[in-house]
């Protein structure tokens, strides 16, 4: 504003002062032009040598406070002062994310600029970026904008609640000597039996008795410790899509999945992920955060766009579960095939594998593809599910849009009362 | 948004010495053009003095009443209603004096534009920018530059001195005021910059006025009492620093007792509070063990090697794997210049022929057209 001012109120000074020949109206606008030049010059040099760069853990949960750590650097010998940063951190509210350095930032310096924002909105990949530099002349009447272009990807996971079921169901010690090791020779506190020396084997393993008793040197032998094994199943049929939103299946899906993907790494499982969408949906076998959290990535990618149905899936993959695992089945729809339901679950059994069945009732969300069944139709087929399930004595349990899913998988009774 | 924000405005400081800034402008201005077209006594200094700190101060504190539940498009209606009138007023009056030559229409005028220096003072918080106010000034300003002499030249140079110290404490303020969670004291840092920017400009007005005494206008025909002597200039000079350093000192402390700021946001944005790190030095870059080159294709490489120097001190960041190709597409300067150097480039650090002295003559006279085209557009 002021320097369209000093453009009119300059031009009409000099012409006054030139048509008037008065010399100090002349020189008044010379002065004027003087203040402007330096303007534009100070602000086309205010922006060199400057960068910033952002430091940011790629990924938090909903509702996390984030901190985000941008380095400005000033590659120049000026010293910089109030430069203005912009920030697009796409998982807030707010488009931009406003900074100023009002400095000083000396030449040669570097200063970290940390602020601290909200994941507010829904889990998914969200871009973060671009940074965008300005600062202006030291009258504020040229301004100098940059943007660095640069474009990162924000994953954001659903936010995670305990399942208190599933831990019931599948807490076992870690060093139990009963069901979760195998009569293979391993590093467990089970007790297999004693061999023969060989190079390489640790001195502490030696048995001192038996090494006595036979005049050359033996070893204990112990199982392999096998640690819990938790198999997630997914629903990821596209004919059981509904909702819209926060109340769709997918939501329910993938945040039923995440809370027991979650509780299953956390009390130290292995865990995989198995589901078949467009692209398929792999999780190797893993424990630790680091594999949660890769789960959790590859989760909010999920799309409900397969064709492969849930139980069709569980019996490509049920022979390579191990023996003393846990299979959840999460279904999208309550009208599945209780025949050849019943034949999976039979199947998981035979292989000392203990099924939990998981189904999120499409029918009680908004239809967008297809008509939802009649209320009576769901209340039947659900007594049908229940009765095969409680006949074969599987935990399982029904989530239908009504239920807020924070509440429903809290619930210590969660596996026991839905039949 | 977790931190609280600070208890303390940091902008409050910056808005009470742009206040005093704008007071000193519109006194100079004021005192300039009285002093210019009438006999400039001491009383009517004084009224002027206080009669501006008052509406200022005034202006300053209470103007958001006079704003409150007026619309957005009611103010830049009313704005633009405002600026057209004021604007042919000026044309008018200025107009009218200059075609008369007359003194006593000059003085009337001068009186009429102190008037309406103290109107737009007491409004000074109605709009968005202080534009009213500095117009008025300038306007003063050009009353006294037609008198001549050394009332015109102080007028001229203090004028531009105060517009620009004016400006730049305005800047700063608003860049403040926009981010009400930062925190820095930069009264001083701001005031240093403005003179630093300024000085030549204001040595510059100097010197041609000192080589250059300013005539009056030539028109005029002067009827008042023989111009006022060195001694008196001086007095009124002494009486006018006096009146403003006591006029600011209110000014100051007023408007930094009185002034609350209503708080103004984009609802897209959010202005964070940011923890500030110390300042630390940059790795200092590896030392370079440069191969020697001679004869002329080390000059032609030396040239291409400074381009890329400009370059980095210009804000360009290449990377090991950019090659000469790649840098010459990346490097905001012009063209063809950059491929013809290139070219010269590859050839003498590559290429198994000494490059001729044309060669080498071509590759500098590139350099030095790429380097002063870097950050200007492409094309």
């Amino acid at each position: 504003m002021y320097r369209r001012f000093l453009y009119v109120a300059i031009g009409f000074v000099g012409l006054l002062g030139v048509a008037l020949r008065v010399q100090a109206l002349a020189v008044l606008a010379l002065g004027g032009a003087a203040l402007l030049f330096f303007a534009w010059r100070e602000a086309r040099r205010g922006l060199a040598g400057l960068t910033v760069v952002r430091d940011l853990y790629p990924s938090a949960f909903e509702d996390d406070e984030v901190p985000v750590s941008l380095a400005l650097e000033n590659h120049s010998r000026r010293t910089s002062w109030l430069v203005e940063i912009g920030d697009s951190f796409g998982p807030a509210v707010a488009e931009r994310q406003a900074l100023l350095e009002p400095g000083p930032l000396h030449g040669a310096r570097r200063r970290r600029l940390t602020y601290r924002t909200l994941c507010s909105r829904s889990w998914g990949i969200h871009a973060v970026g671009p940074l965008r530099l300005a600062t202006s002349d030291p009258f504020g009447l040229f301004h100098a904008e940059r943007s660095e272009p640069e474009v990162a990807p924000f994953a954001v996971f659903p936010r995670v609640w305990s399942v208190a079921g599933l831990e019931k169901l599948g807490a076992r010690p870690s060093l139990s000597p009963q069901e979760i090791t195998s009569p293979r020779p391993g590093q467990s506190l089970a007790y297999l039996g004693v061999r023969d020396y060989r190079p390489g084997d640790d001195m502490r393993r030696i048995h001192w008795p038996a090494t006595a008793r036979r005049g050359s040197p033996a070893v204990k032998e112990h199982e392999v410790d096998l640690v819990p094994y938790f198999t997630l199943f997914l629903d990821l049929d596209r004919a059981h899509r509904a909702g819209t939103g926060l109340k769709s299946t997918l939501e329910y899906l993938v945040r039923t999945s995440a809370c027991l993907v979650w509780t299953a790494a956390r009390r130290g499982d292995l865990v995989q992920v198995l589901g078949e969408g467009h692209s398929g949906l792999v999780v190797p076998p893993g424990a630790g955060t680091l594999h949660a959290t890769h789960a959790l990535y590859e989760l909010i990618r999920a799309q409900q766009d397969g064709r492969l149905p849930l139980l069709e899936l569980v019996e490509q993959h049920h022979r390579h579960l191990p023996p003393g695992s846990t299979a959840a089945l999460l279904s999208g729809t309550l009208f599945l095939d209780l025949g050849r339901l019943e034949e999976a679950l039979g199947a998981l059994r035979a292989r000392g594998v203990r099924p939990v069945v998981l189904i999120v009732n499409k029918d009680s969300f908004l239809p967008i593809e297809r008509r939802a069944a009649p209320r009576e139709q769901a209340a039947e087929r659900a007594r049908a599910v229940g009765s095969l399930l409680r006949a074969h004595a599987v935990p399982g349990a029904i989530f239908s849009a009504e239920e807020e899913l924070e509440d429903a998988l809290g619930r210590p009774d969660l596996f026991e009362e839905s039949w | 948004m977790s931190a609280p924000a600070p208890r303390a405005d940091a902008a409050l400081p910056l808005l009470a010495a742009r206040s005093v800034a704008l007071y000193a402008l519109s006194l100079h201005a004021v005192a300039s053009a009285l002093l210019a077209w009438t006999q400039g006594d001491t009383g009517l200094l004084v009224l002027c003095a206080a009669g501006l700190a008052a509406t200022l101060v005034i202006g300053e504190s209470f103007s958001g009443v006079f704003d409150a539940g007026v619309e957005r498009t009611s103010r830049l209606r009313l704005r633009i209603t405002t600026g057209a009138a004021y604007g042919g007023l000026v044309v008018l009056a200025l107009t009218a004096a200059v075609g008369s030559g007359d003194p006593r229409l000059l003085r009337q005028v001068a009186i009429l534009f102190t008037l309406l220096q103290a109107a737009f003072l007491l409004l000074v918080d109605l709009g968005r920018t202080h534009v009213g106010p500095v117009a008025n000034a300038l306007v003063l300003v050009v009353l006294a530059a037609l008198r001549g002499g050394v009332i015109a030249a102080v007028g001229v140079t203090g004028g531009v001195a105060l517009l620009g110290f004016f400006l730049a404490l305005d800047h700063a303020a608003r860049v403040l005021q926009a981010y009400p969670r930062a925190r820095g004291d930069l009264l001083g840092a701001t005031l240093r910059r403005a003179a630093a920017a300024l000085a030549p400009t204001i040595l510059g007005l100097t010197l041609l006025f000192i080589l250059f005494p300013p005539s009056p206008y030539a028109r005029v025909q002067f009827t008042v009492a023989d111009p006022a002597r060195d001694e008196e200039m001086a007095a009124a000079y002494r009486r006018l620093i006096a009146l403003a350093l006591a006029g600011s000192a209110l000014v100051f402390g007023l408007v930094r007792l009185l002034r609350r700021d209503r708080g103004k946001g984009a609802p897209l944005e959010e202005t964070l509070a940011v923890e500030r790190g110390v300042e630390e030095a940059l790795p200092e870059p590896a030392p370079l063990s440069p191969r020697e080159y001679r004869g002329r294709r080390g000059r032609i490489v030396r040239a291409y090697v400074g381009v890329l120097a400009s370059a980095g001190e210009a804000g360009f960041r290449s990377r090991p794997s950019h090659t000469p190709r790649d840098l010459a597409a990346l490097l905001p300067a012009p063209p063809a210049p950059l491929s013809a150097l290139t070219d010269l480039f590859v050839a003498a650090r590559y290429g198994p022929d000494e490059p001729s002295e044309e060669q080498a003559l071509a590759a500098e006279k590139a350099a030095r057209t790429v380097a002063a085209g870097l950050g200007k557009a492409r094309g």
